[in-house]
């Protein structure tokens, strides 16, 4: 038994210290096991092939679909489909390549809020296993694009808040742009974050002007994101989505008429 | 929204992950209430107003999937109670004067066992699947290999998308039937389809689910007369291992369009 425990303190001291070498087999491994798991099962979920009938309606029409999802996921694919994929693999190569990433991505919040190499090894070698992220994973899903992204965002602004570097909150709000563009529940982070800075420059951590440059620089590069993302995934197209999207929420509490909101 | 809170996050965070997370938020309490940690105490407010938020968005919006994000937090924390809960065991155990053999080598195995046990708890729930759940690929690859001509195609289920997917037609190109109440007999519906088509020329497919003890739709089921044409029971396929439903794949072809 003495002899196991020495092994695995050697192993523990040897993965803490090489955590890029760890943190690789630990990205290698998750994506091994997605990998198999959806050779093992390559049923697609109800949603996935809603999110695939607009995909490929959008390749035959080149009208980009109009629907309550955001459409930065729609692009995505649309981007992996230019290796020369169908839609159903580019969506589930997207989710097995971002899925596995989700490991370094934790490792970033557990080293930052914990400062533990330890733990943070630990917790990406769990997030390599989990079975709600191996089963979103395999298919064609836009939750797995959206927790790399909102967890990029997490990651960056506990960085911020920790090193005081207003280049760390404009990443971080960067990624919440990217994340807001896949799904919409991101709007929370926006409210943690600006939260977040309201109470540390109460409670001294932050003085205010500190407070309102870091809550400028993540505003800023939130909306320039944005911006950019209208511009390069076609700006008309784009605006007619969410158009189309805030137009029916309008409709519904009977703000806006029937035949404005340039939908279908 | 009690079940949402139990029942819901529990199974998208895995239950011993969010058992595990419990047991560490009231140890973490104990730990750090006396130290000024605004971060830690951010962090712990965040995942707080995470929780909530979801449990009051659940109003609103069913998704168990939205609860997917918390899943970051819950892992950082069952990583910090397997790593730092030696330390708290080894202190309750002097305070209750609680001493057995192997003590410290117990302590130190709590993080193996943590891992052990949650990586294999998560490898059987991701690799148990169910061998019938493939039936809608067979079904399709069954209609895809044996069509003949372009019939119309009738869709008696909820999740008409995924057919639609896997037999490479548009949703606009499939009539769907019944897709609200999969409980309904076959019988029912689809000898009413039959019966509409009986003038329309092609082989047509009607996909539909038979739940245990209904009649099976036949021509005699359904009492057609020689003259409707030929309707044929094409392929069935259990939809779950427990085989209380069944897929059917049933073919159609109208007398009129056999002349």
């Amino acid at each position: 038994m003495k002899k196991i425990i020495s092994v695995m303190q050697k192993t523990t001291r040897w993965c803490c210290e090489n955590p890029a070498w760890t943190l690789l087999f630990i990205v290698l491994l998750s994506l091994g096991i997605k990998f198999i798991l959806w050779r093992v099962d390559p049923m697609i979920s109800r949603d996935a092939s809603f999110y695939l009938h607009n995909i490929r309606d959008w390749q035959e029409s080149g009208i980009m679909p109009q629907s309550f999802i955001p459409p930065m996921f729609y692009c995505l694919v649309r981007a992996v489909m230019t290796l020369g994929l169908g839609p159903e693999h580019a969506g589930v190569w997207l989710n097995l390549v971002s899925g596995s990433l989700l490991t370094v991505i934790i490792y970033g919040i557990a080293m930052e809020s914990t400062c533990s190499r330890k733990i943070s090894l630990f917790a990406a070698a769990l997030m390599a296993f989990h079975s709600s992220i191996n089963a979103l994973s395999h298919e064609v899903q836009r939750d797995v694009p959206y927790l790399f992204f909102a967890g990029a965002a997490v990651w960056l602004a506990i960085a911020g808040f920790r090193r005081k570097k207003w280049y760390l909150l404009a990443a971080a709000g960067a990624f919440t742009a990217l994340s807001l563009a896949t799904r919409y529940e991101t709007l929370e982070i926006i409210l943690i974050v600006f939260c977040t800075l309201t109470v540390f420059a109460a409670v001294r951590c932050f003085s205010w002007k500190q407070s309102i440059g870091y809550g400028l620089s993540f505003t800023c590069a939130f909306f320039s994101v944005l911006i950019l993302f209208f511009i390069v995934s076609g700006y008309n197209d784009v605006c007619a989505h969410y158009r189309y999207y805030f137009g029916e929420k309008l409709q519904a509490v009977g703000l806006l008429p029937a035949d404005e909101t340039g939908g279908k | 929204m009690f079940i949402y809170f139990f029942r819901t996050i529990p199974s998208m965070i895995f239950e011993p992950v969010g058992i595990i997370t419990l047991i560490w938020a009231v140890m973490a309490f104990f730990f750090f209430r006396k130290k000024n940690k605004t971060l830690f105490w951010m962090f712990a407010g965040g995942v707080i107003f995470m929780a909530g938020w979801r449990t009051l968005c659940h109003q609103v919006m069913l998704s168990a999937r939205y609860a997917a994000f918390l899943i970051y937090p819950t892992l950082i924390f069952c990583a910090c109670f397997s790593l730092k809960s030696p330390f708290f065991f080894r202190w309750l155990f002097k305070k209750l004067k609680w001493d057995f053999p192997h003590r410290n080598l117990l302590l130190k195995l709590i993080p193996v066992i943590v891992l052990a046990g949650l990586t294999a708890g998560f490898l059987c729930k991701t690799f148990r699947i169910d061998p019938y759940s493939n039936y809608r690929i067979k079904a399709a690859d069954y209609y895809l290999k044996h069509r003949q001509g372009e019939g119309r195609i009738y869709i008696a289920m909820f999740e008409y998308k995924r057919i639609c997917w896997y037999i490479n037609r548009k949703i606009s190109e499939v009539k769907v039937i019944n897709a609200d109440d999969e409980t309904v007999p076959a019988l029912s519906y689809v000898s009413k389809i039959v019966k509409e088509l009986k003038n329309v020329p092609g082989e047509h497919y009607v996909f539909f689910f038979l739940n245990k003890g209904d009649v099976l739709p036949t021509s005699d089921s359904m009492k057609l007369s020689p003259d409707h044409g030929s309707w044929q029971i094409a392929a069935r396929y259990y939809t779950t291992k427990h085989k209380k439903r069944e897929f059917i794949v049933a073919r159609y072809k109208p007398a009129a369009a056999k002349k």
